[in-house]
């Protein structure tokens, strides 16, 4: 009961919240975004880097969702290149990677990525509730 | 006493690095100590009958005939001293160059390993995820997105399918077990078919692909469905590195042992090929963007991953080593043609027994 309330809360709270999610596997991406979308959010998807880069420099959505492993251009390129922008750089990005090494987070950390998540370690239930929670903190 | 020990020592350690006594820096001091032992006894018999020129010609003739005993000698050792260093430096730049190889094998095998293990792991999260998602009652209502979800699961067990297969046919390959499975059939036949394949996704993309085939080819017994997965790899390669608007063209015919037909304009009939008995060769030419030289003789090798595309990464890099492993099977050649900004001509030979 408790948990439908405040799914509900944030239903209406988050209404207008935009989130990016650049994911070149199409089951991933998919499936993050149907839980996302039910979760109240405003999702967008790409499965290319590129197209990911430009559409965040174009809608700044309020939460950038990222992986690494991306064809063309890799998920850390991306996060220098929205850091770098000044007009892109207040975007929180979280990734979401299967590279779950220490140097792989140390490395999205310090190009400033809001949140590191490992691919294998986390179900959606626990994507969702760290997503709030950043959300929350911003 | 313990200086001649060293000496000996020293006489010991040039025999090791291959160098005779009289090359020895040690011996032809000795040698030299020892002449002029002998050059000052001589003199003082010499002086006993002699006059003092005639004793100074003598010694000019003997002190020269000396030196250029010593010089020899010397000249004798350095040149073989120069000629042992040159043979340490190149074997050490052989290991250097082999251990670089070694350790790019390395690498390169590492590479793989870890994208086998991201391509595999990553429809595998997909496909849990989705498994997830589809419990939640509000995402069935929706039934667009509900097939969406579906689809993308079906795609990516089928993705990770096809990479086991690809897998499985690499080690069957390497360890020579690959077995093919032959019947008489026409090639004409499985070249039709494949392009008409094809050609729904180039007419997508606006890719004109085109066959020209001679009237008939012979028929001959090989692997219809091995031929036929070469063709699914060079057609979906070709579409792959070329750009809308571009075109394809599949061609064949039969090569006769010993002589050399015009293939193209730009293709030089391959010299792998006049040796090679009766055969049918099949091309696959596109408009692509080439394959730069450097790549090309690796290109069949398994671990190889050419960034022709923007640096995209395009299928697994088993696709092509696979093929070689088909068509040696049929004791068949298979290789590549490239020209930079011109496109790429990838063709096979099947011997026609």
């Amino acid at each position: 009961m408790k948990k439908n309330k405040s799914t509900q809360n944030s239903n209406s709270r988050d209404q207008k919240t935009e989130i990016l999610i650049i994911e070149d596997e199409a089951a991933q991406a998919y499936a993050l975004e149907a839980k996302l979308s039910v979760e109240g959010f405003k999702v967008q998807t790409t499965t290319s880097g590129k197209a990911g880069l430009s559409l965040t420099k174009k809608t700044k959505p309020d939460l950038v969702i990222l992986d690494i492993v991306l064809p063309g251009i890799d998920g850390f390129e991306i996060l220098k290149e929205l850091k770098e922008d000044r007009e892109t750089a207040d975007v929180p990005v979280m990734i979401i990677s299967q590279m779950g090494q220490k140097e792989n987070i140390d490395q999205g950390m310090k190009l400033g990525a809001e949140d590191y998540l490992v691919k294998s370690e986390v179900n959606l239930d626990k994507i969702v509730a760290r997503v709030k929670q950043l959300l929350h903190h911003k | 006493m313990k200086n001649w020990i060293n000496q000996l020592n020293f006489w010991r350690s040039c025999k090791e690095s291959n160098l005779s006594l009289s090359e020895c820096p040690g011996f032809l001091f000795v040698l030299t100590g020892f002449i002029t032992i002998i050059g000052m006894i001589g003199t003082y018999i010499l002086t006993s009958h002699y006059t003092a020129p005639e004793i100074a010609a003598l010694c000019v003739i003997g002190v020269t005939l000396i030196m250029s005993i010593i010089e020899y000698l010397v000249n004798r050792g350095v040149t073989k001293i120069a000629q042992a260093r040159i043979r340490l430096r190149d074997t050490n730049k052989k290991l250097v160059r082999a251990l670089g190889r070694v350790k790019q094998e390395e690498k390169m095998r590492e590479d793989f390993i870890s994208m086998i293990v991201h391509d595999l792991r990553s429809p595998l999260v997909g496909i849990r995820n989705i498994a997830d998602v589809l419990q939640d009652k509000r995402i069935v209502k929706d039934q667009k997105r509900y097939n969406d979800l579906i689809n993308a699961m079906e795609a990516s067990s089928f993705s990770m399918l096809s990479l086991i297969k690809d897998l499985l046919d690499i080690a069957k390959i390497e360890s020579g077990k690959f077995e093919i499975l032959r019947e008489l059939s026409d090639i004409r036949e499985i070249i039709k078919e494949k392009v008409n394949y094809f050609n729904l996704e180039a007419e997508k993309r606006k890719i004109k692909l085109e066959k020209k085939l001679p009237k008939s080819l012979p028929s001959f017994k090989f692997d219809k469905r091995r031929i036929g997965q070469v063709m699914d790899n060079l057609l979906s390669n070709a579409l792959k590195n070329t750009q809308s608007n571009g075109k394809i063209i599949v061609q064949a015919f039969v090569h006769k042992k010993g002589q050399a037909e015009k293939i193209q304009e730009w293709i030089a009939y391959p010299k792998k090929m006049i040796n090679l008995p009766d055969s049918t060769v099949v091309l696959v030419t596109d408009t692509g963007s080439g394959i730069p030289e450097k790549y090309l003789e690796r290109i069949f090798k398994k671990f190889q991953q050419v960034k022709i595309k923007d640096g995209v990464r395009e299928g697994t890099g088993l696709g092509l080593a696979i093929c070689k492993g088909i068509i040696k099977a049929h004791k068949g050649i298979i290789e590549v043609e490239s020209k930079v900004g011109q496109g790429s001509t990838f063709y096979f030979a099947l011997p026609i027994k």
